[in-house]
């Protein structure tokens, strides 16, 4: 099977507010997948219908071969679920919190081997309020592998953990993979899409503006790089996009921003036009694109609010 | 294992864990039952008697002999003016004249403070009065087994519970869970909704039932109150429950926060527990208020069970108000199933 989930014009739509509007996009088995989009574009929509927790206004999703239209409940038996929220029934420990959400799937699980497996052993006596945020989150992926699923759901898996955490996470989530899952995320951060993902979907405003494998994603703006610098005193914008392969020229009180389409050329530009018109630059910087940039460049917008 | 099952199991556990439920659902209604059938248990047993007649009177003092040897009956014995004065003291219940002349004509001065009291007394002091040829009719029950107030009491606490668990603890679980996404991760498993709830409705009335052994033995030990008829007790604890679990469902569909459980909760609760003769019966509230007040489930549930397990009743006496409840039942369910969903609907 070349997709092992295919979503075609997916959309869900409220009395007076489409949510997500009409997309489309296949995953591979074994694939990260990742949705990356600000607050509000629609990511968390879109999984929840996909995973059958709220009802597909038009389009469909299809996982292994099932239509979660058609058949919400079998699609329910093949993939596991990690929902934002990542709160559980506060009066049991972990383990048996394991082997209850077993048996609503009808399976006998070894909690203590699920707890073994995202590092959660020794914490099996546990309840979940008294985990760190970084320990629910790995709690709540332990629960979406009781039934083991050929696909895993995660939705934001990351927000609100320092980065440590999120780094454990990350190597939790290449752990699955590496067995054999299949994986669907969604993130706010551009940095975790990047390292995380094979192929990324660019989410805003509830559609789907662009996807692709990460560095795919990166070819696709002019832009390779970003040149950074403050200045204390004021300065005229205009003459640096004159600069050779200079893209755009941004000033944020004082700090100057140049995108750049060759950074030696425009360096060099800089440097030169520094000698005839002294800028007196400060704590100058260079940065690669990154996918903040790409989607900057796409919607006119930053990811992070 | 079956997830129905499960559900129902991991349910009675996180109940019996947690300790604050604990406490109001098995601790409060026993105690409660315990302090107020103690405080009122003396004035229950005795009714305060006082005889006016002449001690030389052998036939009259046989007769208050006899009575005196009456459990129920507390005799004293004094002049006219010192008994009917003690009556307008609320110290006397009832007080009787024996004439020397007319021993047949008894006067008979009735407390209208304690009317019940007053009447339970005089029929038990007919008693030594009759003629023997006088058939003797319900005075023959009532003497060898006064109404007490605990006898009251202990049904109506069992339905307060049975109303409380049902509404407060369903409707507490439920929002809570809803609130917290703990329900909606439960959805995003391939379990039906209906085997949520029921699992869930079948621990509380597993619940509900302990609960109620544990009262109806407290009680029959320490007060010796008698349940008789256990298969119209079981049923009537189930009926109950279904009123008051599909309440509880109501009130989770309402409910869009647990702190707004409390507030609809006891909208519907409270006057019931007022009003619905758990604690003291309806008899004197005004007629119109009675009216409505003798329909709510809790006070249908709570003389079902005094006059069909304390009194011993035949199902024809009662059918009527089994009649109402099962009436309730169907308008809670109705009310639970158009209210209550497990998911929002989008």
């Amino acid at each position: 099977m070349e997709h092992i989930i295919s979503v075609d014009q997916l959309t869900k739509r409220y009395k007076d507010l489409t949510a997500v509007d009409h997309i489309s996009f296949q995953v591979r088995p074994g694939e990260i997948f990742g949705i990356l989009g600000p607050n509000g574009a629609g990511k968390t929509t879109t999984l929840e219908m996909m995973e059958g927790l709220k009802v597909i206004t038009e389009g469909d999703a299809v996982i292994n071969g099932i239509s979660v239209k058609q058949h919400p409940r079998q699609v329910k038996h093949i993939i596991g679920v990690q929902l934002q929220s990542s709160s559980f029934y506060d009066l049991m420990n972990l383990k048996e919190l394991l082997e209850f959400f077993g048996s609503l799937y009808g399976r006998k699980v070894d909690g203590m081997a699920l707890l073994t497996k995202v590092e959660l052993a020794d914490k099996w006596k546990s309840r979940a309020k008294e985990l760190s945020g970084g320990q629910r989150q790995r709690l709540s992926i332990a629960v979406a592998l009781v039934n083991d699923p050929l696909v895993i759901f995660l939705d934001e898996p990351t927000t609100g953990l320092d980065p440590q955490a999120r780094r454990h996470l990350w190597a939790l989530v290449r752990d699955i993979q590496k067995a054999g899952t299949t994986l669907i995320l969604t993130t706010h951060y551009m940095e975790e899409a990047e390292v995380l993902c094979d192929r990324i979907a660019i989410m805003d405003s509830a559609k789907i503006i662009a996807q692709d494998t990460p560095t795919g994603l990166l070819k696709l703006i002019e832009q390779k790089a970003t040149i950074k610098f403050q200045v204390k005193n004021h300065l005229d914008i205009a003459p640096l996009k004159q600069l050779a392969a200079a893209t755009d020229v941004n000033r944020m009180k004082d700090t100057i921003t140049i995108s750049t389409s060759h950074v030696q050329d425009t360096l060099k530009g800089l440097i030169e036009y520094d000698l005839t018109h002294p800028v007196h630059f400060t704590d100058l910087q260079v940065h690669e694109v990154n996918l903040e940039d790409v989607f900057l460049n796409l919607t006119g917008k930053t990811l992070r609010d | 294992m079956k997830p129905f099952l499960s559900i129902t199991l991991t349910t009675l556990k996180m109940l019996f864990r947690n300790n604050q439920s604990l406490f109001f659902t098995w601790f409060l209604p026993l105690c409660l039952m315990l302090i107020i059938g103690y405080v009122t248990r003396s004035n229950d047993v005795s009714i305060r008697l006082g005889v006016v007649y002449d001690h030389a009177n052998t036939n009259a003092q046989t007769i208050v002999d006899a009575m005196s040897a009456v459990d129920a009956l507390e005799v004293t014995a004094d002049t006219k003016e010192l008994e009917t004065a003690a009556l307008q003291d609320n110290k006397r219940d009832l007080v009787i004249e024996i004439p020397n002349a007319t021993p047949n004509e008894i006067t008979v001065y009735e407390n209208p403070s304690n009317p019940s009291q007053s009447a339970i007394g005089k029929m038990i002091v007919q008693q030594f009065f009759q003629p023997p040829a006088t058939v003797t009719f319900i005075t023959e029950t009532i003497s060898s087994k006064p109404a007490r107030y605990i006898d009251f009491l202990v049904p109506g606490i069992i339905s307060m519970t049975i109303m409380q668990l049902g509404i407060f603890g369903t409707a507490f679980a439920i929002v809570d869970a809803k609130q917290k996404g703990v329900l909606k991760r439960v959805i995003a498993t391939p379990i039906r909704p209906w085997q949520y709830v029921l699992g869930n409705m079948l621990a509380r009335l597993i619940l509900s039932m302990t609960q109620a052994g544990i009262l109806i033995t407290v009680a029959w030990l320490v007060f010796d109150v008698h349940f008789n008829h256990w298969s119209w007790l079981l049923s009537l604890i189930v009926l109950g429950n279904i009123v008051f679990l599909s309440l509880g469902l109501f009130v989770s569909g309402l409910a869009k926060t647990v702190e707004s459980v409390p507030v609809l909760a006891n909208l519907i609760a409270f006057p019931m527990l007022l009003l619905g003769g758990i604690f003291f019966p309806t008899d004197s509230l005004p007629d119109w208020l009675k009216l409505v007040v003798e329909k709510l489930p809790i006070a249908v549930l709570a003389d079902l069970m005094r006059s069909t397990v304390t009194l011993d009743k035949g199902l024809s006496e009662v059918y009527v108000q089994l009649l109402i409840l099962i009436g309730w039942a169907v308008v809670t369910l109705f009310l639970a199933n158009s209210f209550f969903r497990l998911q929002e609907r989008d």
